[in-house]
């Protein structure tokens, strides 16, 4: 809504033209409507001959052409309305579903053109006219970007391809339309944010496309289904085994490269010690009871945590860690024969932060706390009409899995299950519309914020969640 | 005591259990350097074949006879191999084959020249899957920005090319999922067949637009719910072409392009996992596409409400039954099990409507004898009148059941491993697999005798080596076929099996 004059402010300094109001044909009833259009280059401006072009207005099929030599193409003979033009060609990014407006006009009411876009790419741009015997014509221009392509290779420290690999590409935060990134939510790296992944081939070899001009990191990690060598390290291109020393690619628009990663093999210290708390008092031991230990890199930017891991019953030991600053977590399970499907539920969990030096940490023990449901309640604004919604708790990692979710009852209480620990995002969802997000006023576990920090599992046992829901929009649209 | 005590550290200090392995390529017979061997079970550690294509890894002796190991190097078959021992025994001179991988890679394009990006291209062969034999995915890659695709780590053999065409998909609907070819159905144009370790490139493909037939109708809602949260779907179980279309407000939907084949129609609440929730809407049809459109469809979603399945497990022969774990899984989210009673009774707790696969194993909770002669295993499920042991469980929300499980014994059968000159080999190790896979091993006694449970008549080919040497991988019994013997396992009494030792 706010876009909304700014664009306008725009699209009229282009076309002051079209502030004259057009006439209206009462002559034609039944008036035809046509697009021409040019498709060209966003950088030069040169025409891309040969571009394909698609018009459609749902439920009725697609129109398709093509453009010519000089990246000309037409539709004629359509029926008015809005259609959506869609336009590649091989070696651009294809462009947005742009929408073109070609309503009749009400009588007297000043005609406008819709063009806009959604993504960072340029806008096409369609202003109208209408013919002699009525059609209604609108004259479009569609720029679009040539593509960027980052393709390389990943070898290990001996140079052979690495198999069980996969390269992620990160990108600085991208930015609101209004200019400030997007903030990063908890558990998130400030400064960049994941833009893509491409599993290497048998040869090492993966290809990312598609991209927009810009600045981009990569990174060559865990595929997550198969472990590396204990000295192995996540590799950020060009050699590096943090974010902070690696290499931004600066790419234009049109520019294609290529860029190896060589994992970089460097050995670390032991961190090991005892797994406490997971069983009661003077109890006999549990053998079906097993705990996962992760390290995860602070602000760690990857979407898998990557980090060190190690499972035991009564100790562990986390045999080569680089030294840095790490979020430990543990998540205690009970093993079963019987595989049902699904996750497994942590019983017992703890969380804290844990910095690495250059030596040994032997003796770090680890007291976990029994994990419980989470109860809370759901509130809706005064005036509102409660609507349906789902609650989903999320973890950020290490330990992804199913989200927790929840839909409240009449009286507004719910319960969670099965969150496991960690730093978790809360989102409250409205089920019937396909998982849109609601407007939250707040979300607090006890006195605390945790709709910008997230729910920090362990929590004490007294601890409820209170949602309070702002109207939604989105319930007087449809 | 004072003595003792030092000298059981001593003593289990000395007996650690070494293995020592030899990696080398199966085609050249030449070392495989730079492997990564995981050692299963143990933290996962990763170690690497050295130049000569060596290992060793060390444990504390123990009465495990079976170290299971993951050995993988880009261009190579991932191997599997379980190497087993002797109690507390080391094992050295273990010589693994790594089967060097095939590769079929080429470039699509469509219609109008353009590259394909985001196909997802697939290597498929004819696999016994839900008891039928059905063309299935071995390997699947996703072509690029050039349309290019590789569909790398294939074993040698024949695959049919299928292409569901991604981005072309995207921007014409015509273009649904068919072989490299252009063709709808597989055949000789689309099949290819690479050799280990070759590399086909070139096979390229157009792919084409179909036109196909129109599916309309209505979805019509019971009375005082409304239709604007539902949407239609309809999907194909063999090549999962899936296609969906919102309803409109009178709730007319329209979905064009369909290929011929079989397909499941659905109308269900539209909800962002793929899951069907209780109170959902939802009504399901079967479809037959042929030549001709189909309209004037009608579907009446109801609310979807769990429901409780019964059964029973009866002994074939009569008798108490076995304790059984039985376990139902759908596509999406968790399964449901239940155990058997003592009179074999259970009661599968809270199904939703949907495909559910069936799974009962010995409930070894509950089963005391640990011997291999006297478990029973599912011969058939029954649900109502319909077999569902291998087809799977169809819930619609009427039927409940009863599901009726049958156990039967295994197939017990004596044999016998001798040498080229018909001598019994003690100690020997064998290895029994069928088309569904690996079955088991076992390591021969000191006369040369076995014993081995057939869970079901059938063929299967047994492998049998004089020595702790080789290696029940799958692959690598499949490309030395000639070695192993086949042998035809009926119901009822067989004779012993005589396995006949490769000459080396």
């Amino acid at each position: 809504m706010r876009r909304y004059p700014c664009y306008l402010a725009f699209f009229l300094l282009l076309f002051p033209r079209l502030q004259a109001q057009e006439p209206v044909p009462a002559s034609n009833p039944n008036p035809k409507a046509a697009i021409d259009g040019d498709v060209v280059n966003a950088a030069t401006n040169a025409p891309i001959p040969g571009a394909r072009v698609k018009v459609e207005q749902y439920p009725d099929e697609p129109l398709y052409t093509r453009a010519d030599d000089q990246g000309h193409f037409q539709f004629a003979g359509l029926k008015p309305g809005v259609y959506r033009l869609h336009v590649e060609s091989p070696g651009f990014l294809a462009s947005d579903y742009n929408p073109v407006n070609l309503m009749i006009p009400r009588a007297g009411a000043a005609l406008r053109s819709v063009v806009s876009s959604s993504s960072g790419l340029p806008a096409a741009t369609a202003p109208r006219s209408t013919d002699p015997d009525g059609t209604l014509r609108a004259r479009v221009t569609v720029p679009l970007t040539a593509q960027v392509v980052i393709a390389g290779k990943v070898t290990d420290p001996y140079g052979l391809p690495m198999a069980e690999c996969q390269v992620e590409l990160l990108a600085p935060r991208p930015a609101r339309p209004g200019g400030a990134a997007i903030p990063a939510g908890p558990g998130d790296n400030p400064e960049v944010a994941h833009r893509g992944q491409a599993d290497v081939d048998d040869r090492g070899e993966f290809r990312f496309f598609g991209l927009e001009p810009g600045k981009y990191y990569m990174v060559a990690t865990k595929t997550g289904t198969r472990s590396w060598d204990a000295d192995y390290r996540i590799t950020y291109y060009p050699g590096a085994i943090a974010l902070a020393s690696a290499k931004p690619l600066e790419l234009a628009a049109g520019q294609q490269v290529r860029a190896d990663i060589q994992i970089v093999r460097q050995g670390g210290v032991r961190v090991a010690g005892r797994i406490l708390g997971v069983r009661s008092e003077g109890a006999a031991p549990d053998s079906a009871l097993y705990t996962n230990v992760m390290l995860v890199p602070e602000n760690n930017p990857l979407l898998n945590a990557n980090g060190p891991s190690a499972s035991g019953r009564d100790e562990f030991e986390l045999k080569s860690v680089l030294p840095g600053k790490y979020r430990l977590t543990a998540a205690t399970y009970r093993s079963s024969t019987n595989w049902t499907g699904g996750m497994p539920k942590a019983e017992f969990g703890l969380m804290r932060d844990i910095e690495v030096g250059d030596n040994d940490m032997l003796g770090v023990d680890l007291t976990l706390q029994p994990l419980h449901d989470l109860a809370g309640i759901v509130t809706f604004h005064e005036g509102c009409k409660p609507f349906p919604i789902e609650i989903q708790v999320s973890n950020t990692g290490p330990i992804f899995g199913e989200a927790a979710k929840a839909r409240p009852g009449p009286d507004g209480k719910f319960v969670l299950s099965g969150i496991g620990p960690g730093i978790s995002r809360v989102n409250i969802m409205d089920p019937s519309y396909l998982g849109m997000a609601v407007p939250i006023e707040s979300i607090r576990l006890g006195e605390r914020d945790v709709q910008k920090n997230g729910i920090e599992v362990p929590y004490t046992g007294n601890e409820t969640l209170s949602v309070s829901v702002k109207c939604n929009p989105a319930r007087g649209i449809r | 005591m004072r003595v003792c005590i030092p000298l059981f550290l001593f003593g289990s200090l000395l007996a650690a259990q070494t293995v020592e392995v030899e990696v080398f390529d199966s085609l050249t017979g030449a070392p495989v350097a730079g492997a990564s061997v995981i050692e299963n079970g143990a933290g996962n550690a990763v170690s690497r074949t050295d130049v000569a294509g060596h290992f060793r890894t060390t444990r504390t002796a123990s009465p495990v006879i079976s170290f299971g190991f993951t050995i993988s190097r880009a261009g190579y078959l991932t191997a599997y191999p379980s190497i087993a021992s002797k109690p507390n025994q080391s094992v050295t001179n273990v010589r693994i084959p790594l089967t060097p991988a095939a590769v079929i890679s080429g470039k699509l394009v469509d219609e109008d020249g353009f590259p394909v990006d985001h196909a997802n291209v697939q290597a498929m062969a004819y696999r016994v899957m839900d008891g039928e034999r059905k063309l299935r995915w071995v390997v699947s890659a996703v072509s690029n920005d050039l349309g290019e695709y590789r569909l790398k780590g294939l074993s040698a053999g024949s695959y049919y090319i299928g292409v569901q065409p991604g981005h072309a998909r995207n921007w014409d609907g015509r273009y649904v999922f068919q072989f490299i070819d252009g063709a709808l159905q597989p055949g000789e144009k689309n099949l290819i067949e690479v050799k280990a370790g070759q590399e086909r490139s070139g096979v390229d493909g157009t792919l084409a637009k179909h036109e196909g037939i129109t599916v309309a109708g209505r979805v019509v809602m019971p009375e005082g719910t409304a239709a604007r949260q539902m949407s239609v779907d309809v999907r194909d179980s063999v090549y999962h072409n899936f296609f969906s279309a919102p309803l409109q407000s009178d709730g007319a939907f329209e979905i064009r392009h369909l290929a011929p084949g079989s397909y499941i129609l659905r109308a269900r609440t539209q909800n962002q996992s793929g899951e069907v929730r209780a109170g959902d809407f939802l009504a399901t049809s079967q479809l037959q596409v042929e030549s001709s459109d189909l309209t004037g469809l009608l579907l009446a979603p109801r609310a979807v409400q769990p429901i409780d399945i019964s059964g029973s497990v009866v002994q074939e022969g009569g008798g108490a039954p076995q304790p059984m774990m039985i376990v139902v899984s759908g596509t999406y989210g968790a399964g449901i099990s239940a155990r058997s009673a003592e009179d074999g009774s259970f009661t599968l707790k809270g199904l939703l409507p949907g495909h559910y696969i069936v799974n009962a194993q010995p409930d070894y909770r509950a089963i005391r004898t640990r011997d291999a002669a006297s478990i029973a295993f599912p011969s058939s499920a029954r649900f109502g009148e319909k077999e569902v042991l291998e087809s799977g469980l169809e819930v619609d929300g009427t039927s409940t059941g009863p599901l009726q499980i049958k156990l039967k014994q295994p197939i017990m059968i004596a044999g016998q491993v001798v040498d080229g000159a018909g001598n019994p080999v003690p100690n020997a190790f064998l290895w029994v697999i069928s088309d569904r896979g690996f079955q088991g091993w076992r390591i021969v006694d000191a006369k040369g005798a076995f014993q081995f449970e057939f869970r079901t008549a059938g063929d299967y080919r047994i492998y049998a080596a004089g020595d702790q040497a080789l290696i029940p991988d799958f692959e690598y019994i499949k490309a030395h076929e000639k070695d192993s013997q086949a042998v035809r396992i009926v119901e009822g009494q067989n004779p012993p099996i005589v396995v006949r030792l490769p000459a080396r």
